[in-house]
Order: C-alpha cells, then sequence, then structure tokens
C-alpha cells in the first residue's frame, strides 16, 4: 500500500484542531502591524525624524561616496565605550543571554522576530550595508530587559497612538518649516489619532486597565575597528516614549529590539559624521550605561568598496525620473513606451530598502508597498516595482519600469 | 476596528492554527513555527493596500511564510548550520486522535534539507507546477526537479511507495543526478 503525500499534507495542514484557538498571540502581532504601519506611514515623505523617526523604515539613505582617507575617530584619554575608546582591554566573554542579528528593517527576508528554540544568536556575520544607516536586532533571553506584560488591546492601541501623535506633531512642524506638508495628509492624521484616543476612552471608561510599562534595558551597541570605538548606537534612543521603547517578544520566549546603527564615524572633539570607509568592521554589544568592563561578540560587519553610478542604461531610459544605486547593469530590455526591465548587480543587504528610499525621495513619489519581496512606488511618470534577488554570492535588483 | 484589522483575526481565528501547522512542517518544530507565522502576518499585514479579505490574505501568509524560510536558509547555506530544525522536541499532537501516516509523514519530511522540504511543500501540498515552484522560490526548473527526485528517493526510503510522489516524479523530465532511479 503507497502514502498519497499531497493526501497527507492537506490532512496534517488543514484538518487538525480546525476550531482550537491561534497558536500565536492575536494581540501581539496585531499590535505589531499596527507599530508597523504606523510606522510606515510616518516614513512617507521622509520628514520627521523624532521619536517616531526613531523607528522611521524609511531613514535610510545612500552613504555617498565613501572616503578611504576618512580618519577614524581614536581617543587615547575616552572610558572604554566612548567614541575613540579602545576596546582592547574590554572582556570578550559570550554573554548567551544578549546578542546582535540581522534585521529585516535593512535585510528583507530576515525574520521580524528572531526565531530558533530560544537561543540568543551568538557572533557571526551581521552582512554587508550601502546605505548610511544599518538595522540591527538587539536579541534578549532575560525577561526583565523590558518586553512587558503580553499585549493587550487596550495596551496596543497607546502605543499606536504614541506613534501617531509623533509623526502629526512632527509633520505639524515640517510644514512649520516650510516644508511640502499636504493639509489631506494632516487631517489624516488627525483622524487617525481621533479614531485612536475615542477607542482608548472606550476601553478605559470600560474599566480595562493596560499593563505596567516596564523598565526597558540598556544597551550599548559598538562598531569598532582596529580595537578603537568608530560608530555607536544606544537603546532607548533619546526621546524615545516609553512605549515605542518596549521590545518585542517572540512565542520563543526571546525579546528583541531595533538598533540604528549609523555608519558614520562617531565625534570626537567635534569631528565626526563622515561615512565609514569600506571595510569589515566588528560589532559588540553590551547592557548598561555606565563604565564599560565586557562586552558580548564580536560581530562583522561589512561595508563593501563605492561602485560606480550605473552605466549600460539606453540612452532614452529616465535615470533622472527612476534613480538607482551604484551598481552594474546585467541585463536591461524594453523601450519608452512599454516600459523596461533591469536587473542591476548591486551589493548590500539592504540594496533594497536603498533603492526604494532613492525613489520615495523624489518630488510626487507615493510608495504603495513595501516588503520582503519588493517595493512599489509611483514616480512622476512611471511605475516601478522592485525586487532582491541572489544566486550564490551575488546579489541584484530586479526593476520593472512602467509608463503610467 | 479598521478592516485590515478585521481580516487579520478572521484569518488567524480560522485559519491560525493551519499557519502554524504549514509553517511547522517547514521548519520541523511548532515554536519556529509559530514565529515564523508571527512573522509572515506582520510583513503582510504591514502593507497599506491589500489582505482586504480572510482567503486571499492567507495565500499571501503562506507565500511569505515560505519566502522568509527560504531566504533564511538560503542565507545562512550551510545545511549543517540548521540541524537544529529537523529535531522534533516539541510537537504535540492535537485532541483528535492523529493518523499513523499523518505522523509519519510529518516526521520524514521533517529529515529533508530545508529546500527539499519547501519544495515538497510547494508541490503537494500548494499543488504548484516545477515552473511555478522554480518562479517561487528563484531556483532553476532542473533545480527543482533535482530537489524533487531527492526527496522523494529519501521519503520513500523512510516511508515506502508514494503514490503521488511516484506518479509526480514520472512526469518530470529525465534528471542526469538520479542515475539511481
Amino acid at each position: 500500500m503507497s502514502i498519497d503525500l499531497a493526501a497527507v499534507l492537506h490532512d496534517v495542514v488543514d484538518r487538525g484542531r480546525p476550531d482550537g484557538p491561534a497558536p500565536v498571540d492575536v494581540p501581539r502581532v496585531r499590535a505589531q502591524a499596527r507599530r508597523r504601519r504606523a510606522v510606515h506611514l510616518g516614513a512617507r515623505g521622509a520628514v520627521g525624524v523624532g521619536a517616531a523617526g526613531a523607528v522611521a523604515l524609511g531613514a535610510v539613505h545612500l552613504a555617498g561616496a565613501r572616503d578611504g582617507r576618512t580618519v577614524l575617530p581614536s581617543d587615547p584619554d575616552a572610558a572604554p565605550g566612548e567614541c575613540g575608546s579602545s576596546v582592547a582591554g574590554l572582556g570578550r566573554t559570550p554573554d548567551p543571554t544578549l546578542g546582535l542579528a540581522r534585521s529585516s528593517w535593512s535585510a528583507p527576508g530576515f525574520p521580524a522576530t528572531a526565531s530558533g528554540p530560544g537561543a540568543v544568536p551568538g557572533p557571526g556575520d551581521l552582512g554587508t550595508y550601502v546605505g548610511r544607516e544599518v538595522w540591527v536586532q538587539a536579541v534578549s533571553s532575560r525577561p526583565q530587559d523590558g518586553a512587558g506584560e503580553p499585549a493587550t488591546e487596550l495596551s496596543s492601541l497607546q502605543d499606536t497612538l504614541a506613534l501617531v501623535e509623533q509623526g502629526y506633531t512632527d509633520r505639524l512642524a515640517a510644514r512649520a518649516a516650510g516644508k511640502d506638508v499636504s493639509q489631506d495628509e494632516l487631517d489624516e492624521r488627525a483622524e487617525t489619532v481621533a479614531a485612536l484616543q475615542a477607542s482608548i476612552d472606550a476601553r478605559v471608561a470600560d474599566g480595562e486597565v493596560p499593563p505596567a510599562t516596564p523598565a526597558v534595558a540598556q544597551v550599548r551597541v559598538l562598531v569598532t575597528h582596529g580595537e578603537r570605538v568608530v560608530a555607536t548606537a544606544v537603546l532607548p534612543e533619546e526621546g524615545t516614549s516609553d512605549a515605542v521603547a518596549v521590545w518585542n517578544r517572540a512565542t520563543s520566549g526571546l525579546l528583541s529590539e531595533q538598533v540604528r546603527l549609523g555608519l558614520v564615524t562617531c565625534t570626537v572633539d567635534g569631528v565626526g559624521g563622515d561615512p565609514l570607509p569600506a571595510g569589515t568592521y566588528e560589532v559588540v554589544v553590551a547592557r548598561g550605561g555606565g563604565p564599560l568592563t565586557s562586552a558580548s561578540g564580536p560581530w562583522t560587519l561589512t561595508i563593501p568598496p563605492h561602485a560606480s553610478a550605473a552605466s549600460g542604461l539606453p540612452g532614452d531610459f529616465p535615470v533622472d525620473a527612476v534613480p538607482m544605486p551604484p551598481g552594474t547593469v546585467l541585463a536591461v530590455a524594453g523601450d519608452a513606451a512599454a516600459g523596461w526591465t533591469v536587473e542591476l548587480d548591486v551589493a548590500g543587504d539592504d540594496r533594497l530598502f536603498v533603492a526604494a528610499d532613492l525613489l520615495t525621495a523624489l518630488d510626487g513619489a507615493k510608495e504603495e508597498g513595501r516588503d520582503p519581496l519588493g517595493v512599489t512606488v509611483d514616480v512622476p511618470g512611471w511605475f516601478v516595482e522592485i525586487h532582491p534577488g541572489d544566486e550564490g554570492d551575488e546579489t541584484s535588483l530586479f526593476y520593472e519600469v512602467r509608463p503610467r | 476596528m479598521p478592516a485590515w484589522e478585521q481580516v487579520l483575526d478572521e484569518l488567524l481565528r480560522t485559519r491560525g492554527a493551519a499557519l502554524v501547522r504549514y509553517a511547522t512542517m517547514l521548519t520541523g518544530d511548532s515554536r519556529s513555527g509559530e514565529d515564523l507565522v508571527q512573522d509572515a502576518v506582520v510583513r503582510c499585514f504591514t502593507r497599506r493596500y491589500a489582505l482586504r479579505e480572510a482567503h486571499a490574505a492567507e495565500s499571501y501568509v503562506r507565500r511569505t511564510i515560505l519566502t522568509l524560510f527560504v531566504e533564511e536558509h538560503r542565507r545562512r547555506r550551510r545545511w549543517g548550520a540548521v540541524q537544529h530544525l529537523l529535531a522534533r522536541a516539541d510537537e504535540s499532537p492535537g485532541p483528535e486522535p492523529t493518523s499513523s501516516a499523518r505522523l509519519d509523514v510529518q516526521s520524514a519530511v521533517a529529515t529533508l534539507p530545508p529546500r527539499q522540504r519547501a519544495v515538497v511543500v510547494l508541490r503537494f501540498y500548494d499543488d504548484l507546477t516545477v515552473p511555478e515552484i522554480a518562479r517561487t522560490l528563484g531556483i532553476a526548473d532542473g533545480t527543482v526537479k533535482r530537489y524533487l527526485s531527492e526527496a522523494t528517493e529519501r521519503l520513500e526510503r523512510l516511508l515506502g511507495p508514494l503514490q503521488d510522489a511516484r506518479d509526480d516524479v514520472s512526469l518530470i523530465d529525465a534528471i542526469p543526478e538520479r542515475s539511481s532511479r
């Protein structure tokens, strides 16, 4: 007797516990989606980098020409962990409760939450990045680091309200500063704020009590080169609200939080802010804001050499309307009437979002969708879809550019 | 509650358990399966325009589950690094009786390397053709055939003859690598 594989697989997936409770934390999943949507909303238009900007997906910019002559920070008098300090004397005992991992916010395709059977990721490769900023995940197995109680409807609404309110305030400030912010956009945000507030008020009136917001861990991420700290990031970021600073909790029990790491030199004596030169850097992570005595790691992070602007595009390709990151054109087909398909050899795990941000920074651009599978952006005159590709060690972007 | 949240709720209420079982077939353990579903759902419902209907949402979430799974292992490149995923430490049967065939197949599928597992799930659960699987995973048709063939061989060694798999393999082109069959 033979086994009907298709029938058994359908039986496995579709016929077990059909009416049982969803084996996922539904309020938390909904809260995460709300948060990401609110962040996404805040990122569109690429203005406003306040507390909401601290979690803005759109805040990725192409690094521009990296100068190999950039002087990396060095300060022999700096306390361990400070900019320019030496990490040679730091203990490097692996900390099984704290680690780093790639983030889907910079490396599409990577799980948003740390997966695996409860294991904090150990030292390894954090990836290759061409943007000026990279997001990585801090991952902890210690509940006291601050994921808080399980999300409830009320706490989720409150988290989202904090984000949307901050975004609204940033937009108002941007308009006051002369930025192009439409009244429709402000009205949309104001309506969202009002609706969220009304929902919260109703739940509070019904006697619902949100879980207490816990104190979150202080975490330092240090980028080092030649045993010197050359770039830093901290959690929680300055100005971040308690609601935003709360870490995410996976069903595996691990906590994770996004760390925004600027790939620019930190500042010593007023000098800094230059893009880090191409090379491989070591990254360590440590808890606490006091004097540093040990750190976990190192992980590695690579900045590739600066590539030349994409060449080999047809003469009538709209290079100004559809800017692309530097790279090599591998294939191109089409014409101005039907549109083009282009395959571009581009380095960097963040290439999809870097490419997307080049488009969304254009006047009149409108992002229609963004996820690890691809990005769609309307730019004046053109509808652009970008998908990431890789084959072995080669990484690429596929563009579909169609006239609107 | 916004429409997308209603769709999310309905999807997880009616198909959440099935999605986790689908993901668990790929990951090999239910905890990783739950995390994978959670990631996929968050990603899918972060899109601004889409997923207004639970049935369509399920397809999209399943596709995203698969993409995340494959991307994860494509990045790791070394199958040795994912051996822990093959362990089935915390799988627990549901309240209803579970057939031995179901358990056997689950266990056997869990022993496959991740890409072979993905190909088997796409072929025999999602009912995709070889070219469709190739497009979904971003690999060549020939590679899909090789994975299918190798997976079928391994499953048959563990389970005995596979009715539809044998039929299926006979429909695809001759595969040089499968000289033993």
